[in-house]
């Protein structure tokens, strides 16, 4: 069997407000092999997010702290490790592009600079004409055009979709080994995020790095991701293959998501919607914090008190769930 | 349904084209930026329009243009049957509200500093209702909306975004409108709640007979609710047709690319899915749009006759299309 190339067990972060405690991430473990696409999915204030900045050292301490948990980056742990070990190790082994593009580029620095930068601070040894040389080799891979141009033009000179193929271009720069996207195409137009997909799939190719996708639409990862984790309050409630996920969830929030989404082929009479709202992140209901709005274990007394532990459904499929066989059954009865 | 068939429409525009004079730093002149150009709409009470488009398409512009919060430099906006185009605002006053919007975002649509009771009373106090009809009215548009009755007392930062947006509902309903513009009304919200409000909506139509104009750039939540689409790049509408035929056989090569652009989790649960199309290059400056079809730079149908003339707004089939080449395939000449 082969290692992962991370590893995350049991990771716990937390942040401390002067008048609540917000348990943003609780004991959430789950691997990624070389060169596998693994999606997070999770409506706001989930945890997605702090999972994936908590592993690289990127959420602001305090108030956040990190009350437990390891995360193995080729066999070594990432979170007790100093600012600057984990700096050399992010941009290089690890690299992460964000939601949007304008806030993550310098808008005073030329593209070309920035993506220069980026080389050079991992490489210093190599020669400037060198560095733009693979720059503008970077622009090309992520299909910018005129890439000779563009290197020598300021981000604002760029368009929404063309600068997140910079951010993109400056992620991969370095060949890192994972590549980690927090909605990557969400702040784009349509046709413009099919670009970026395209584009980020591509790279993937071109380098082979293993990447974490993490954003709110089922849709999107279901046309990249291998595996997909659902995460609901802080927890994964359910966890497995593409295929897995979307032709068998086990999960009533899992199947409630997958049944709220409009489908353009055929119009249907009424969406299901779940009911309620996102639980407040200071005050999770007891129990299985799904239970308020559940189809299925809602008014059970074990949803209210037990919180469900993430059980096998099959290979590679978890869910964490008291009652995963009724809630398979009423998603059949949906159906028909 | 066959009263539609014959009934008037609430909502009538023909022609309109609204521009926007804009100052570029250093330029003597302004010049002017086309948003909408001609384009003709029509929407019958209790009926939802659709209308979708990238940013910058101009479908919010269409929007402020219809209910008359922005002036159209050319073309007539009539509402049930009176063309109120170059209406001055003491006159809009009253159509105020027969016609209302809501916006994208609930946080900055709402004030902060008022409870619910109060927002929901501004609009019966701008026009000079009583505050005894207005105190009865406020309790049932709450129930309206599905908020407990206590929401009066709070605050909008008491409030999730899906709570708020359905408070934004409340107050364009307070006044009984027959038009509602709903500008990307669920774009801001989580996906469990976007189906809530979604239905939430659909409800209020069947209920109180509302007319929808429902602008969104997500077209799977644009076919969820209409029943007519329409298509908008570019400042001009591209296709235009019953939602069936607009998504089931699509024959703007704009429209074809943006519903395979649509990230589709039919594939993921084993079902056939169409051949995904990516468009290549970005939307045109709108200041200087292409001569011809607007479309014809990223049109993998164009010829020279895309670069000569802009195609009209024909019937084909079911539908309105504005292409030389229109058709379900990809037809056409190739450059």
């Amino acid at each position: 069997m082969q290692v992962p190339l991370l590893t995350v067990e049991n990771l716990s972060v937390r942040f401390k407000m002067p008048d609540q405690v917000i348990n943003a991430v609780n004991g959430v473990s789950f691997s990624l092999n070389t060169g596998e696409t693994l999606g997070i999915v999770g409506e706001s204030g989930s945890g997605k997010t702090v999972t994936v900045l908590s592993i690289l050292g990127l959420i602001p301490k305090p108030p956040g702290e990190i009350t437990g948990g390891k995360a193995l980056f080729e066999g070594q742990d990432l979170l007790p490790l100093s600012t600057e070990a984990l700096r050399s190790i992010r941009g290089q082994e690890i690299s992460m592009v964000f939601q949007d593009p304008m806030t993550s580029l310098n808008p005073v620095i030329k593209v070309g600079e920035q993506l220069r930068e980026a080389l050079w601070t991992h490489n210093p040894s190599e020669s400037r004409s060198n560095h733009r040389r693979r720059g503008i080799e970077l622009l090309d891979m992520v299909g910018i055009p005129q890439p000779e141009r563009r290197y020598n033009q300021f981000p604002h000179e760029y368009s929404g979709g063309m600068r997140q193929r910079a951010m993109i271009a400056m992620a991969m720069a370095n060949r890192p080994k994972l590549l980690i996207a927090d909605e990557p195409t969400t702040a784009l137009d349509v046709t413009i995020q099919a670009q970026v997909i395209e584009t980020l799939k591509a790279a993937r190719r071109e380098t082979g790095a293993a990447s974490i996708l993490i954003t709110h639409d089922l849709g999107l990862v279901s046309q990249i991701a291998d595996r997909v984790i659902v995460m609901y309050a802080g927890r994964i409630v359910e966890e497995g293959r593409i295929g897995d996920i979307f032709s068998r969830p086990r999960h009533p929030y899992t199947i409630g998501l997958l049944a709220s989404i409009p489908s353009i082929t055929q119009r249907r009479t009424k969406l299901y919607s779940i009911p309620g709202q996102p639980p407040d992140m200071a005050n999770v209901p007891p129990g299985c914090p799904f239970h308020p709005r559940c189809a299925v274990g809602g008014e059970r007394s074990v949803c209210r008190s037990d919180s469900p532990r993430l059980a096998e459904m099959g290979t590679r499929h978890q869910a964490a769930c008291h009652f995963t066989e009724e809630a398979a059954s009423w998603l059949a009865g949906r159906a028909t | 349904m066959n009263t539609a068939a014959v009934q008037k429409p609430i909502l009538d525009i023909r022609d309109i084209t609204t521009s926007y004079h804009i100052r570029r730093s250093g330029a003597q002149k302004a010049t002017t930026l086309v948003a909408v150009e001609d384009v003709t709409l029509s929407i019958k009470p209790g009926e939802t329009v659709g209308l979708v488009g990238e940013s910058g398409c101009g479908k919010s512009t269409l929007g402020r243009t219809i209910i008359r919060l922005l002036e159209p430099s050319a073309g007539t906006v009539s509402f049930a049957g009176q063309d109120i185009t170059h209406f001055s605002h003491q006159q809009m006053r009253p159509l105020r509200q027969e016609m209302q919007i809501v916006f994208q975002d609930p946080y900055a649509s709402l004030n902060p500093r008022f409870r619910v009771r109060q927002i929901l009373y501004e609009p019966f106090r701008i026009h000079g209702i009583s505050k005894a009809v207005a105190g009865q009215k406020i309790p049932e548009l709450l129930s309206l909306v599905q908020l407990p009755p206590d929401s009066l007392r709070r605050f909008p930062h008491e409030f999730s975004g899906g709570q708020r947006q359905r408070i934004a509902i409340a107050r364009a309903l307070a006044l009984e409108p027959s038009l509602l513009v709903l500008d990307e009304p669920v774009s801001a919200l989580d996906v469990s709640i976007q189906a809530q409000i979604l239905n939430l909506l659909e409800d209020l139509q069947t209920e109180l007979g509302l007319a929808y104009l429902f602008i969104a750039h997500d077209l799977s939540v644009v076919g969820q609710v209409s029943d007519r689409v329409a298509v908008m790049y570019l400042g001009r509408i591209v296709e235009e047709g019953p939602r069936d035929a607009v998504f089931n056989s699509p024959q703007h090569p704009y429209t074809i690319a943006l519903l395979s652009a649509i990230p589709d989790i039919s594939a993921a649960q084993g079902q056939q899915t169409r051949e995904r199309i990516i468009l290549t290059g970005d939307l045109p400056n709108p200041l200087d749009p292409p001569s011809g079809c607007r479309f014809r730079t990223r049109c993998r149908r164009g010829d020279q006759l895309c670069v000569d003339q802009e195609p009209p707004l024909a019937p084909v089939s079911d539908s309105l299309v504005a292409c030389h080449y229109p058709g379900a395939e990809d037809s056409g000449p190739r450059s």
